[in-house]
């Protein structure tokens, strides 16, 4: 919408009209500072899925071991990296030209996942190097992994009054339980699909939201 | 009473309507560059000043100048005056709506 009105060739709006763009603007506002939301979560949806689904490929479970851990562990390496990328130049986007305190905490957030996702990445090789015993390994990086991306998940809800976000850390923390419940041969299949419906989900209702304030 | 007299003058020309809603959209306390501002609204950077000005005069919106890498930068918040008189337009286009229905 092109708006070259001048101070004296304004049209007066009525009530209706003045409400109808006020709904209009707001739409276009969302969609510029929180559509990246939906792309966001999109992404992880597909990339959770992927890292997960490798690491059951390479496991016992049906269809059988197509490849060795260490390969999965690639691939998952190679996901996550291309996420945390793509996270990073998604939310400077969303960003450019704005200051603020939100814009601080935002940032500070994005960096407690990286740092903190660092931090259990070197907790569990340590954990490992003492020994753990093999079947414990799958659980352990399983089970860390969901209780971190749930209580950050819901961190980030509580800070940003994002019920949503808020919900979905909840449904990882679940998923997380049940991956570890559901034994060794089939958490890795659980947690890829558990990730993919929970980040999924939170695409498709940000995305319907965006298209209700439309 | 007519429409007119009812609704805040500054706050009731579309571009000015749709300058505050831009900025009401930021959280509190955050400011947007009038780059920004221009891109999102679709506006001339002149049209642009000019009702930035009348908003800034009415103490709606607070304009700071400063320096990003020695580059000059203009940023653009809603102050809280300009929060509540938004607020208030529209519960005023919404009881005006009530009161025609």
């Amino acid at each position: 919408m092109t708006t070259d009105d001048t101070e004296g060739s304004e049209i007066p709006l009525s009530a209706k009209e003045s409400l109808d763009l006020i709904d209009r603007q707001q739409a276009e506002m969302d969609r510029d500072f929180s559509g990246f939301v939906v792309t966001l979560n999109a992404m992880w949806a597909v990339l959770w899925f992927v890292a997960f689904a490798a690491f059951h490929v390479a496991g016992n479970g049906w269809p059988g071991s197509w490849y060795s851990y260490g390969v999965a562990a690639v691939i998952m390496g190679v996901a996550i990296l291309a996420g945390v990328v793509v996270s990073t130049v998604l939310g400077v986007r969303s960003g450019r030209g704005r200051r603020g305190p939100s814009m601080v905490s935002g940032a500070l957030y994005g960096w407690t996942w990286t740092v903190s996702y660092a931090a259990l990445v070197a907790i569990n090789l340590s954990i490992m190097g003492r020994g753990l015993p093999d079947d414990a390994v799958p659980s352990l990086w399983i089970g860390s992994m969901m209780l971190l991306a749930g209580a950050l998940s819901m961190a980030g809800g509580a800070m940003f009054r994002d019920i949503g976000q808020y919900v979905l850390g909840i449904w990882l923390l679940l998923v997380g339980i049940a991956c570890v419940l559901v034994g060794v041969d089939y958490q890795a299949l659980a947690i890829a699909f558990g990730g993919l419906v929970g980040f999924g989900m939170r695409a498709v209702f940000a995305r319907r939201g965006l298209r209700v304030a439309a | 009473m007519s429409l007119e007299t009812e609704l805040d003058p500054v706050i009731h020309v579309q571009a000015r309507l749709r300058v505050m809603v831009a900025l009401a959209a930021l959280p509190d306390g955050d400011s947007v560059s009038f780059p920004r501002v221009r891109e999102v609204l679709d506006m001339t950077a002149g049209n642009l000043s000019t009702h930035l000005r009348k908003l800034e005069e009415a103490g709606y919106v607070e304009i700071v100048k400063t320096h990003e890498r020695r580059t000059p930068v203009t940023y653009v918040s809603l102050t809280g005056k300009g929060r509540l008189a938004f607020g208030e337009y529209r519960k005023a286009l919404r009881a005006l709506l009530d009161a025609s229905n």
